[in-house]
């Protein structure tokens, strides 16, 4: 009966109920596409790093580590092939690879550009270029190189190139290569600056006769990065650092989950705006009625019938709003997922391991969080103008 | 004895200033009776029937409804103690618009939660006969005259055959005749029913009816001038 | 007026609970506001500015076919003719005229080597157009000499002093070296250039690439902010070359600064319609809970509009107030980031450049223009929210409303 009593209620003054739940509405709206994108955005970085960067976890010697932004050649894991074996080994690790770096300067005719260099194994890799070429294939020897890097040295498949490169041995040395295909990987930083070669003709050039400088090692999800690392530093032993992604990604990754906090509290805080239509409504109700409040306490209703009447009529609002409003968000992130969204313009030269495209999603973690918001929110605003029934005797009430 | 009131005093606060609104009042009433309050404006009858009817709180006294002093109780307490045992009626009707006649008539016994709906709708129905409003069920009451809503009220006040039905000048808002059609009927139900009724009251025709008559000046009841 | 105005301030005195909620929403949202408007503002002044005296100059000419893919593509060198230079500096509004060489170059400590970029500046006529000196944080800028950003130094060990080893090709393509010392460090706005620039005499340069041609010729003029129109006036008289101002040049980062800006105004409407949707409520309740009082006045003769114009106030006070202390705080927090600043330098480390031209620590500035803008903006908009609710107050007849007195 008190269901039937608040629903009418609220369709006394439909036009203010209508904007009071359109205002939920939006809002809750705003609230699950937004939740959706700053999860999308977080995976990218993630995601993008752990892929094209870091990998879950990393072995590297302690020397390497502290030069890092060198690419030093003279940090060599010697046992890298033994190493590699024994995290093979390791339950849920998808991939192991051994991997060499190296800075170069690579001139052709009129220009000039700084590239980086990788060796490792060009069929079986993280980056997976060998799916993204557009122009040759994977060959026995030669270069792969980013499309943007192709064309500021206008390379084409089968042109040659002189690689100069300092050594792990400190000389210098150089190597005659062709281009054997042209990735386009959509990301700034490999299609602009970097090309890779297999590991062995790597070594060969950087004068490398035994191990890597670099192993990553991947499992299939971010969270189980930690134990990974845990798993390894057995086996790496002295002088080698281990770390995990966010490890290596330093105060990026803190940054990325504090921004993921404050978004949270923003949402609220635009939710509960939305609520403080619903509060304005419900104050005015609340006045308009009581007389009738007053009459309800004399037949006998207690003070917790009334609050439960007037937050139920102020909690449907806010449901009937929020709920729908927040499915349609989550329908549009679902849309949004399917077809990414591509923030190409925005993302050209930001040289970060990231790619172009988003793809906005919501985890049934946060679908429930964003519809349990929605309905707690509501519930909880009603209840404050609620609380002003408590003030009046009947006999107040009545007067009015 | 169905009411006893003793000693009663009622003080209002504004800001400093204190108005004594009912001063060390006594009386009583008995099962059955149709009894008035009779006074000016700001004499303090319909505080002292919101006393009685718990929608207010004295401070010093007692009032004892068949042996039960109200003044002992706490909030909760009361409003369970109006659901089972007292009947409104207002001199602005009071009714819900949202609601049906019948919806608004069937609430005290909603409230109360003993019988199952079919008992609930017999009952409802009998009572629109008795109020001559068989038909109207459906109506809402904002599409009813004042006396029609009166009668509805009184409909309400009696369904759930209380001790005791409290009316704060229920004619007051209706023209001479329709009033007195309302205050018939009321006087019917006491006769045929024996529902005890207390009035507050500045309406001649009214205090004509009343088997008892209080007088009331300046929060005192005025000792002498009852009527049988 | 005033008698309205001592009506309203009492009736807020009277629920003060209430009232101090409004209150600090109101305030909440104008001391944020302070900060971001200030925080944005030194962002702007600081970025613009160094980039003009550092890197673009107000008005750059490059090769006509200046690649911006490729920028160090000896492609883009444009020979030095002495009728250019004449051409430029024969416009009154010139006050200077230089020119750079810009090349890749790959610096080597003896144990590490990193890719840097050399310019090489006229000793001459650079100060013309540039204020070189005022980035140089230690030493000095000398014939002989290079001198290097702090963080190129930090990275690779070296100090004044010391050599520098940089390998480079010249302009047939040829590997060649060049053994130069350290005299002095260079601190700019630019985190990318403390990272990678080296400057040294054009002369030096030009000698080891077997070339006189120049990446670019700089033009100081006596107003930045007409460089559009400079620039224009050049290049009708210099068509065989790209003539830029310098907010052509940095219309990428000023992009990036707007797409901030936009985010930035966003939140503070949202917060500004937080705070105005409390003003409406409160005055809401302030209405109902005096609705005797209300019907009394008007009884009493006051007009329709005149007890509207009461509630108004009450918004109008209410708003107004808040909005003072919102910017008493604002100015606290300011303080404190005018002078001790925002430190961004972790962030940047990872992130690079982003496009724009910002130190790690960023500094605000007095916007004087705020303190108006948004007293007016705050009390416009608290009259506005209390309008709607106390013109209710003028359909209420004072019988209802005393309908409530026994």
């Amino acid at each position: 009966m008190f269901l039937k009593f608040a629903f009418r209620n609220l369709l006394r003054n439909k036009k203010r109920t209508f904007t009071s739940a359109l205002s939920v509405f939006t809002a809750a709206m705003l609230v699950g596409v937004g939740y959706g994108w700053i999860n999308g955005v977080m995976d990218l970085y993630s995601e993008g790093f752990i892929k094209y960067q870091t990998g879950n976890v990393r072995v590297v010697t302690e020397g390497y580590e502290s030069r890092e932004k060198f690419m030093p050649l003279d940090e060599v894991i010697v046992n890298a092939d033994e190493i590699v074996s024994n995290i093979r080994k390791i339950e849920g690790v998808t991939s192991v690879e051994e991997r060499v770096r190296f800075g170069i300067l690579m001139g052709k005719d009129d220009n000039t550009v700084t590239a980086v260099g990788m060796g490792l194994d060009v069929k079986n890799n993280s980056f997976g270029f060998a799916d993204k070429m557009i122009e040759g294939g994977i060959a026995d020897h030669g270069i792969y190189l980013g499309v943007r890097l192709a064309e500021s040295l206008r390379l084409k498949v089968g042109e040659e190139i002189l690689i100069a490169s300092k050594t792990s041995e400190g000389g210098l040395n150089g190597i005659k290569v062709k281009v054997a295909g042209i990735f386009k990987m959509k990301m700034a930083a490999f299609d602009k600056h970097y090309f890779f070669l297999n590991l062995a003709d790597a070594k060969k050039l950087l004068k490398i006769h035994k191990g890597a400088t670099e192993i990553y090692a991947f499992t299939g999800r971010a969270e189980d990065s930690a134990k990974l690392r845990d798993q390894i530093k057995p086996l790496a032993g002295e002088g080698l650092s281990v770390k995990t992604y966010s490890e290596q990604m330093g105060g990026l990754d803190e940054l990325l989950k504090m921004m993921k906090s404050i978004f949270f509290f923003i949402e609220i805080a635009i939710l509960a705006l939305a609520c403080f239509v619903i509060i304005n409504t419900m104050v005015m109700a609340i006045f308009e009625r009581m007389r009738e409040i007053g009459t309800l306490k004399a037949l006998g209703f207690t003070e917790a019938d009334l609050f439960v009447i007037f937050t139920g009529e102020g909690a449907m609002i806010g449901i009937l709003g929020g709920i729908p409003g927040a499915l349609l968000g989550f329908l549009g992130i679902y849309m949004w997922s399917k077809t990414g969204i591509n923030l190409e313009g925005m993302l050209k030269n930001v040289e970060m391991p990231i790619e172009y495209v988003i793809h906005p999603m919501l985890s049934l973690t946060d679908i429930f969080g964003v519809l349990a918001m929605a309905t707690i929110v509501p519930i909880v605003s009603s209840m404050i103008p609620a609380r002003y029934i408590r003030r009046y005797l009947p006999s107040d009430a009545l007067r009015m | 004895m169905l009411l006893e009131v003793k000693n009663l005093n009622k003080t209002y606060h504004t800001g400093q200033v204190e108005f004594k609104a009912l001063r060390d009042v006594s009386l009583s009433v008995q099962k059955g009776e149709f009894t008035a309050f009779a006074g000016p404006s700001g004499s303090g009858k319909t505080t002292l029937l919101n006393c009685i009817g718990c929608l207010d709180r004295g401070e010093s006294g007692s009032i004892l409804l068949d042996g039960v002093d109200l003044m002992a109780k706490k909030p909760v307490e009361l409003a369970h103690f109006r659901k089972e045992n007292y009947g409104f009626i207002f001199q602005t009707y009071n009714l819900f618009p949202v609601l049906t006649v019948a919806e608004n008539i069937e609430m005290p016994l909603k409230l109360l939660q003993k019988e199952t709906p079919e008992q609930i709708h017999e009952k409802v129905m009998e009572m629109l006969a008795k109020v001559g409003l068989s038909g109207y069920e459906n109506r809402r009451p904002l599409e009813l005259s004042g006396g029609q809503q009166q009668r509805v009220a009184v409909a309400r006040a009696l369904i759930k055959k209380p001790k005791l039905v409290l009316a704060d000048e229920p004619t007051a808002n209706l023209d001479s005749k329709t009033g007195e059609a309302v205050v018939e009927l009321m006087k019917e139900l006491n006769v045929n029913e024996g529902v005890t009724f207390l009035f507050s009251t500045h309406d001649a025709m009214v205090m004509k009816r009343a088997s008892k008559l209080y007088e009331i000046h300046d929060g005192q009841i005025k000792p002498g001038r009852k009527k049988v | 007026m005033k008698y309205i105005l001592q009506l309203a301030l009492k009736n807020i005195l009277r629920s003060k609970r209430r009232t101090v909620l409004t209150f600090m929403m109101l305030t909440f949202g104008v001391t944020v506001y302070m900060i971001m408007s200030s925080l944005y503002a030194g962002l702007d002044e600081v970025s613009f500015d160094n980039l003009v005296q550092f890197e673009t100059g107000h008005v750059k000419m490059r090769h006509v076919n200046f690649d911006e893919d490729r920028p160090f593509s000896t492609d883009n060198l444009m020979t030095q003719k002495r009728e250019i230079y004449e051409k430029i500096k024969a416009h009154p509004f010139v006050r200077g005229v230089t020119g750079r060489i810009n090349l890749l170059a790959e610096m080597d400590n003896g144990i590490d080597s990193m890719p840097v970029v050399i310019v090489g500046y006229n000793r001459q006529t650079d100060k013309e157009v540039f204020e070189l000196a005022k980035f140089i944080s230690k030493g000095q800028m000398e014939k002989d000499g290079a001198v290097i950003g702090v963080d190129l130094a930090k990275d690779m060990g070296l100090e004044i002093g010391d050599v520098a080893n940089l390998t480079f090709r010249d302009i047939n393509g040829m590997y060649t070296a060049l053994d130069i010392p350290i005299t002095g460090l260079l601190y700019s706005g630019d985190p990318m250039a403390n990272k990678m620039k080296v400057f040294m005499d054009i002369d030096i340069i030009q000698k080891s690439m077997d070339t006189g041609a120049i990446s670019e010729i700089a033009v100081k003029t006596d107003n930045m902010y007409k460089a559009n129109k400079y620039a224009e006036i050049l290049q009708k008289e210099i068509p065989d070359a790209e003539v830029n101002s310098w907010k052509t040049l940095s219309y990428e980062f000023a992009n990036v600064v707007s797409t901030k800006k936009k985010a930035g105004n966003f939140i503070l409407l949202v917060i500004l319609i937080i705070a105005m949707v409390g003003i409406v409520n409160t005055i809401l309740i302030s209405i109902y809970e005096k609705r005797r009082e209300i019907g009394t006045l008007k009884a009493m003769g006051m007009l329709d509009k005149e007890v509207r114009n009461l509630f108004i106030a009450e918004g109008f006070i209410i708003g107004f107030t808040g909005s003072l202390f919102g910017l008493l705080f604002g100015t606290i927090a300011n303080l404190y980031f005018i002078y001790h600043g925002l430190d961004f330098t972790a962030m940047m480390d990872q992130m690079g450049n982003m496009g724009a031209s910002m130190v790690g620590v960023m500094k605000s500035v007095w916007v004087i223009k705020d303190y108006f803008v948004v007293t007016f903006l705050a009390t416009a908009a608290s009259i506005f929210a209390s309008y709607y609710p106390a013109k209710k107050v003028m359909d209420m007849q004072p019988v209802d409303c005393l309908r409530t007195v026994q």
